[in-house]
């Protein structure tokens, strides 16, 4: 139960252990490019035209004749997405899938940052509304405990459309799937850094999906879609399909480093709060 | 192509099932994967093989089908042609199948004939080893097994049968309830007359001409009207090309087994059948006769003849009437001559009698006592009984006297009407009545008034006559003392005289014997190391004594000497092979008749070794999909 006291419990020494981390209240530590109305100056610009009265140096008018205004940095909020992969594929490891989301989810509402989840299948359904505050962590908390798997595929590269059309917002867009998309994911992670998301993978794999025991003829069926193929498997077989697994996973890596884009691969059996450890001490959900 | 057993191709129904059960064998299992497409990469470098891949559970089925329907073939007995039929192996035990062919005997190579034909079955044909000589014996049923019908055959042992031709007419009656079509091939030197085998039986003959010389024909019985003159008759035949010189040599064997020389013939024997020759032998005692050809031939054992000289002691006779003269009369027209009746008119003087005749015949004081009566019931055991009078176990319901009808016999042949003619005798002074349960009529009127009837009764047995003899005038009629001898044999069991000799398997009379009665005998050996072993038929010592009921001994198949104790005492008897198709051993008439044996496997072992190779296969592949 992601709503249980104790797994709340949990995810407060999440916080306190991000906070340590990251140092200090998390609101100022988020530096904006943009120039906006906080209260640390940031430098002059000439008047514009429809450029806010209250912002003109009446002192540099004075002394220079100059109509200048002044600007200060602006001190925004993060937006944290989280795109929760809910399909069917991910129905071995959707709980502790859930529980990370629920992790990160939660560090961001205590951290004041606005919140945003998605289902990713395929097509992108919001499980949570942009969202502010820890008094929203129960409602996240619900929302994520309340999602189911569904679909039929895995549509990345629909979803980040999607997603985009609805957030023009820059964020920290966290992925977490298993990143076994038959599309392919370079296009929806391309698509999202396009778009200036700070995009993180946090990727979700069991044996089932990395390992072949099976033996033999076997009819394979496509958790997603239903297809299905008569196959025989032999060792040799197996082992082609492992490897195929492997540099999948290895591609995705490399994927991301090329691309400034944070990974963390896990697998279902190290308990979600190390992986969040880890994620943290690594620094790799800095925005 | 035909099948044996056709119904069994029934089972190819079994397919049905046997498909159904295969595609939920074959079924895959289920499994879900959430990397397809991944799968899909990696079998595409398969794609080559997708064809095969697609029809392999097809030809995995079609190769258990295969194999299913090799099996029910197989169990179909199929045929390629109609001519694989069982075969019934008739290995010929004659006495001629003992010649000698260089070391072996001709059983010996019929033996190895027979081993070869069934090696070269291969286990392909059904088969049955059959013995043929007196009697059709089987060795084994019909199996396709070879171990089963080597041992048979290694069962088979020599034997001094005559050949019977009877013997495969028995053959043929069990043939007709063998199921299936057969082949019969007989193993034998031919020497029956090959020429008049049967066409459904083929001959596979073994064995040359040889040379040999043997008795063929042999008896000895007493003159007549004679003090111990034995007169010996024989008849030699000879299968050599040319003339040769033996002695004859006739010897008597006293109690102790040994032979007492009593005569050598000097012949000289000629190519062929010999004409029989008689000579006589003064104060020849009774007992065992060796004849002895003094020559090694192919074949010894119709070198031999085992003669048997009996002087049976006559039948005594008492007559209790109130008018004897004529009974007793009747019986002295028979007592002229030894072997016949003799009339006894009292125990003392019967008891004399005996001890008087107790040399030629130790166990006389068992011979039976008939007793003749005229109008009364005798308390004897055996008694011939005229005009019956008064109440009587043998008889019910007497009334008066009746005018009777023709007579006519009922029992035809009977040992008790031997030489005589009843239906010319007047039954005057016939009573009805009615004869004693059990009793069976011989003569009867028209109306079936019993005129001459057998009854037997708690061990006693009388003849009755219903005949008033003087109304009748019987006395003066020449029926009467044939009558009372053929009855009075016929009470006493000696109706047939013992011969001197007789063949292996012939049927030898045991005197004093009746149907119901156990009598017992036993092999004399004077050589027990000549024995042959295996056979069980036989005693293989003096001592052991073997029980046979009836009138008729058939159960002595080897030639020696053998010693019968029956009710009427001990007597000896002599087996000789006696036989010319036996001792000729020419058989150069005979030739091969058989067909070609075929040989190699049969279909249906072809076909279950083609079931086994298909499932290895079909194996593998199956374990290759299922297990790797």
């Amino acid at each position: 139960m992601l709503t249980d006291p104790a797994f709340i419990r949990r995810l407060d020494s999440l916080y306190l252990l991000a906070r340590k981390v990251l140092g200090g209240s998390l609101q100022a530590d988020r530096k904006s490019t943009q120039k906006g109305t906080g209260i640390t100056f940031a430098d002059y610009a000439e008047y514009y035209f429809g450029a806010d009265y209250r912002a003109i140096d009446w002192r540099v008018l004075a002394r220079f004749d100059s109509l200048v205004i002044k600007l200060f940095e602006l001190e925004e909020d993060a937006t944290v997405y989280l795109l929760v992969d809910c399909s069917r594929s991910m129905e071995s490891k959707f709980q502790y899938t859930c529980k990370l989301a629920a992790a990160l989810g939660y560090i961001a509402l205590k951290s004041l940052d606005r919140l945003a989840v998605y289902s990713l299948a395929d097509t992108l359904t919001p499980l949570l509304d942009t969202c502010r505050g820890s008094s929203k962590t129960v409602q996240f908390l619900s929302s994520l405990e309340s999602a189911e798997s569904l679909g039929t595929d895995t549509s990345f590269d629909t979803c980040t459309k999607v997603f985009q059309a609805r957030h023009r917002r820059r964020g920290l867009v966290i992925v977490l799937s298993d990143f076994l998309f038959p599309t392919g994911f370079q296009e929806g992670l391309r698509y999202l850094q396009f778009h200036k998301h700070d995009v993180y993978c946090l990727q979700i794999q069991d044996d089932i999906d990395t390992r072949c025991d099976w033996k033999g003829d076997i009819d394979l069926e496509c958790v997603e879609t239903g297809q299905h193929r008569h196959v025989t498997i032999t060792p040799r077989e197996a082992q082609a399909y492992e490897q195929a697994v492997m540099q999948w996973n290895e591609n995705l890596r490399r994927y991301c480093v090329r691309n400034g884009i944070g990974l963390a691969s896990t697998s279902t059996e190290p308990p979600f709060e190390a992986v969040i450890q880890d994620i943290l001490r690594r620094g790799g959900l800095v925005a | 192509m035909t099948f044996l057993a056709p119904t069994m191709l029934w089972s190819l129904l079994a397919l049905l099932p046997l498909v159904a059960i295969y595609f939920l064998k074959v079924r895959p299992r289920q499994k879900s994967t959430t990397a397809f497409f991944l799968w899909q990469n990696v079998l595409q470098e398969k794609s080559s093989y997708s064809l095969f891949q697609q029809l392999r559970n097809f030809w995995s089925m079609l190769l258990m089908l295969l194999a299913a329907t090799a099996v029910c073939f197989a169990m179909g007995r199929p045929e390629w042609s109609d001519d694989r039929q069982d075969l019934i192996i008739l290995i010929d035990r004659s006495a001629s199948m003992g010649a000698l062919e260089g070391r072996s005997t001709r059983l010996d190579l019929a033996r190895q004939m027979a081993t070869q034909v069934i090696e070269g079955l291969n286990g392909s044909q059904l088969a049955s080893i059959v013995t043929v000589g007196q009697n059709i014996t089987f060795l084994s049923h019909l199996t396709d097994n070879p171990r089963e019908l080597l041992d048979a055959v290694a069962r088979v042992v020599p034997s001094d049968e005559i050949f019977n031709w009877n013997a495969l007419h028995n053959l043929k009656t069990h043939s007709s309830q063998w199921q299936h079509s057969h082949r019969v091939i007989l193993i034998s030197d031919g020497n029956f007359g090959a020429h008049e085998l049967p066409k459904h039986i083929e001959l596979l003959k073994i064995g040359t001409p040889q040379e040999n010389i043997g008795l063929v024909a042999a008896d000895m019985a007493y003159l007549p009207n004679s003090e111990n003159r034995l007169a010996f008759y024989y008849q030699i035949a000879s299968s050599f090309n040319h003339e040769q010189k033996i002695d004859l040599t006739v010897s008597h064997l006293d109690p102790s087994g040994s032979e007492q020389l009593k005569k050598v013939i000097p012949l000289t024997i000629t190519p062929g059948i010999q004409a029989p020759e008689v000579f006589t032998l003064d104060d020849a005692q009774p007992g065992h006769w060796v004849a002895r050809l003094d020559i090694h031939d192919a074949l010894e054992s119709d070198n031999l003849a085992y003669l048997s000289a009996n002087q049976p002691p006559p039948i005594r006779v008492a007559v209790d009437a109130s008018d004897p003269f004529f009974l007793e009369h009747s019986v002295l027209a028979f007592s002229q001559g030894k072997n016949l009746l003799t009339l006894v008119t009292s125990r003392a003087q019967d008891i004399s009698s005996s001890e008087t005749d107790s040399s030629a015949q130790p166990q006389t004081a068992n011979n039976p006592h008939i007793t003749l009566v005229k109008g009364a019931t005798p308390d004897a055991t055996l008694a011939i009984i005229f005009q019956p009078e008064g109440n009587s176990p043998w008889w019910s319901h007497l009334g008066s006297e009746v005018e009777t009808g023709t007579p006519r016999v009922i029992a035809e042949g009977h040992p008790a009407l031997r030489h005589l003619d009843p239906t010319t005798i007047s039954f005057v002074g016939a009573r009805q009545l009615t004869p004693s349960e059990g009793a069976q009529v011989l003569v009867a009127d028209e109306n079936d008034l019993p005129l001459i009837y057998k009854a037997t009764r708690s061990g006693r047995s009388v003849v009755v006559v219903n005949i008033d003899p003087l109304e009748a005038e019987f006395y003066f009629s020449a029926w009467f003392p044939v009558l009372v001898h053929s009855a009075a044999t016929h009470l006493a069991g000696r109706e047939i005289p013992l011969a001197a000799s007789y063949r292996p398997g012939d049927a030898i009379p045991i005197p004093g014997a009746s149907e119901e009665s156990v009598s017992q005998f036993y092999r004399v050996d004077p050589q027990p190391s000549d024995e042959r072993p295996g056979d069980g038929r036989l005693p293989k010592s003096t001592s052991e004594k073997s029980d046979v009921q009836g009138k008729w001994l058939s159960a002595v198949d080897r030639i020696g000497f053998y010693e019968i104790i029956s009710a009427s005492g001990k007597w000896p008897v002599g087996v000789s092979l006696l036989a010319s198709e036996e001792t000729v051993l020419t058989n150069t008439n005979a030739e091969n008749t058989i067909k070609p044996l075929r040989r190699g496997h049969a279909p249906a072992y072809l076909l279950t070794v083609l079931a086994i190779a298909v499932l290895t296969i079909e194996s593998l592949l199956y374990h290759r999909r299922k297990v790797d």
